[in-house]
């Protein structure tokens, strides 16, 4: 599904990704965990094509084509899907609208006819239900003064509606109640499938017992530096990243 | 008769004088029979319980303006010469062009809302030539009026120009809706006076879209002079190539809890010009008067050029006024977030640019109304609002 490597991106002038290497197969789950600032979002937003984001080095691969090639909306008609960190409000753009109009970008580009009317808000309505939002946010808009937990949801609902092939979701665990985090958990298990593969940043353990990663990965200082199972999330929660750190030094 | 204003005056230092200067503002020519009749194809249907009345050039086109209580078209010395300004006190070029209108305009249509009464009024300014459309309306005490405006020309004229006076008195309680949607065709220059009075509790809505064209220029005139008046004054525009706007907007406060509530937002895209001067007036004695003014800028191309002036001019000392105005441009980590939702670059802009007026859009008071505005700008921001009306 996605076969990253020796990836080097700069941002604002410097090298924050260098070199990292990530082989991610169709069905996995990934999780990725890592002090601040070394570089997850980096590498979200690089898969993502965000500008700025520069890559000087190294290739990404997705479904056998060349990800790095195409454009940002290009890359999510194609099925990737990014969650964001912090999502951003788009006052004036109706939230409902949003998912009409990128839903049917998707299909467009898959030469499908625009969703009818009534199955896009059957299925909307579904997908509400599966996230536990009410209805009044579809009117509202994007993101518009929706609360930090708010937020999170309805990245998840965006990518429920638009189930992606490649879903990188950017600590979309962070600034969840304990309900919240299992609706969202809940939410991104009915994406699973064994056609799909999700990439998870996050920094607490806690999130991995709600979605089970196949592996978890340390990135640090802008590479991976270890990888293990789900016992690594573990032993990171309770041992913190220096020896981890020290041991790949 | 005072001088063709020039960039140097005060109020005019943005308008495309240049291009105006070349205009023959001359008497028009009563259009032809075929330009009506062609016009009058392009008219949508007439909604249910509406009244339309259509003007060419400044003339009454009679054959598509079905006859209306209250509405009259009257071209005698006596009718043109009641219009005249109701406002405070300016610089004289800013009544040039309504005395043009007045030595030339061929009649004045004179819209009556008696007290109590309520009328819904379709309103088209057509445009063969050149004309002087002059309009004059009185609402009567408690009168309700819902005046929608619409500009419509000859398809590929050479040369158009307009020279509209508007002139409003709201007696006390009146409440006017006035919507005004102003899409220019290419050639076309639009300059126009509006004057509005306010009585005493006088609400007004004025909600106002205006683009394409070559230039206009928009000088307002308002006054509040019965007290505790309301009025918004919500303006978009939009200006491409090498279009130029400019309004200019003189809101007088005479008496007491008056309110003004004033939005402007202007996209300007490619080479375009906009420029918006918001001049707020609170006179001296007055009590409790509140003014809002929020004047935002979006700079959507390379070499456009906008211009906000918010002026507060008071000579009260109980007044509560908020004023802002921002310029910038679209927002990177907007845009971001919705290519990655895989939406296409233009439609992405389209869908911002529509956010960003939809402050304006929103305060249309009927929904009716707003829905028929979203959809005539759908043409402008393509891709924006299509599904809009569908998912709303
Ligand atoms: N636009 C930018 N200009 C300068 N530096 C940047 C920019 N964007 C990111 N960086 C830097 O790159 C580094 C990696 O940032 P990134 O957001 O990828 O970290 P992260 O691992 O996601 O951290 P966190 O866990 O706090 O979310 C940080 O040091 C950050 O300051
Ligand atoms: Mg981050």
């Amino acid at each position: 599904m996605l076969e990253i490597k020796d990836l080097r991106t700069r941002v604002g002038g410097r090298e924050v990704l260098g070199g990292l290497n990530l082989t991610v197969n169709k069905g996995e789950v990934h999780a990725i965990m890592g002090p601040n600032g070394s570089g997850k979002s980096t590498l979200a937003y690089t898969l993502a094509g965000r500008p700025g984001y520069d890559v000087t080095g190294g290739t990404v691969t997705y479904r056998g084509n060349d990800l790095l090639a195409l454009a940002p909306e290009e890359r999510a008609q194609e099925g990737v899907f990014l969650g964001f960190q912090y999502p951003v409000e788009i006052p004036g753009v109706n939230n409902v609208y949003l998912l009409k109009a990128a839903l049917n970008a998707a299909r467009k580009h898959r030469g499908l006819p625009e969703v009818d009317a009534f199955e896009f808000l059957t299925l909307v309505r579904e997908k509400m239900k599966v996230m536990q939002m009410d209805e009044a946010f579809l009117s509202r808009g994007v993101n518009e003064g929706f609360s930090g937990g708010e937020k999170k949801r309805n990245e998840i609902l965006q990518m429920l509606v638009l189930e992606p092939s490649l879903a990188l979701l950017d600590e979309t665990d962070s600034g969840l109640d304990i309900d919240a985090l299992k609706v969202v958990a809940n939410g991104v298990n009915t994406l699973r499938s064994p056609e799909r593969s999700i990439v998870l940043v996050t920094h607490y353990q806690r999130l991995l017992d709600y979605i089970k990663p196949d592996y978890v990965h340390v990135l640090a200082r802008g590479r991976i530096i270890k990888s293990g199972g789900p016992d690594l999330a573990r032993e990171l929660e309770a041992r913190g990243y220096d020896w981890v750190i020290a041991e790949a030094a | 008769m005072s001088a063709l204003p020039s960039n140097r005056d005060e109020n005019w230092k943005y308008a495309n004088l240049r291009a105006l200067a070349r205009v023959r503002f001359g008497d028009t020519a009563v259009p032809s029979a075929q330009d009506v009749s062609t016009l009058a194809e392009t008219l949508p249907d007439l909604p249910q319980g509406n009244a339309r009345v259509v003007l060419v050039d400044g003339h009454l086109a009679a054959g598509v303006s079905p006859p209306t209580r209250g509405v009259h078209f009257g071209s005698t010395p006596q009718d043109i010469a009641t219009l005249e300004s109701s406002s405070g006190s300016g610089p004289a070029a800013d009544r040039y062009f309504a005395m043009l209108n007045q030595r030339h305009a061929p009649g004045t249509l004179s819209i009556e809302v008696p007290s109590g009464a309520e009328l819904d009024l379709e309103l088209w300014l057509a445009a063969t030539r050149v004309g002087h459309p002059s309009v004059r309306i009185r609402l009567g005490e408690g009168a309700r009026l819902r005046l929608a405006e619409r500009v419509v020309a000859t398809p590929a004229a050479a040369a158009l120009a307009s020279n509209l006076h508007l002139a409003i008195d709201c007696e006390a309680n009146a409440r006017l809706e006035l919507t005004r949607v102003q899409m220019f065709t290419a050639a076309h220059q639009h300059i126009e006076t509006l004057d509005l009075r306010l009585g005493k509790a006088a609400e007004c809505y004025l909600t106002q879209i205006t683009s394409g064209g070559h230039s206009s220029r928009s000088s307002s005139f308002v006054t509040h002079s019965g007290g505790a008046s309301r009025l918004h004054w919500n303006v978009a525009m939009l200006a491409r190539q090498t279009q130029v706007h400019d309004v200019y907007v003189r809101i007088a406060h005479d008496a007491n809890e008056a309110h003004t509530v004033q939005r402007f937002r202007g996209i300007g895209m490619e080479r375009s010009r906009l420029a918006f001067n918001g001049h707020m007036q609170v006179a001296a004695g007055t009590r409790d008067v509140r003014t809002e003014q929020s004047l935002k800028g979006l700079l959507a191309g390379g070499e456009a050029e906008i211009d906000l002036r918010p002026q507060l001019e008071i000579h009260a000392d109980a007044v509560q006024a908020a004023h802002g105005a921002t310029l910038g441009k679209l927002d990177a980590d907007m845009l971001f977030y919705l290519l990655s939702r895989g939406i296409p670059p233009a439609q992405a802009e389209s869908l911002l640019k529509w956010a960003f007026i939809s402050d304006v859009l929103r305060h249309v008071p009927t929904q009716a109304v707003r829905r028929q505005v979203e959809v005539l700008l759908a043409d402008l921001l393509p891709g924006s609002a299509s599904a809009r009306a569908e998912v709303a």
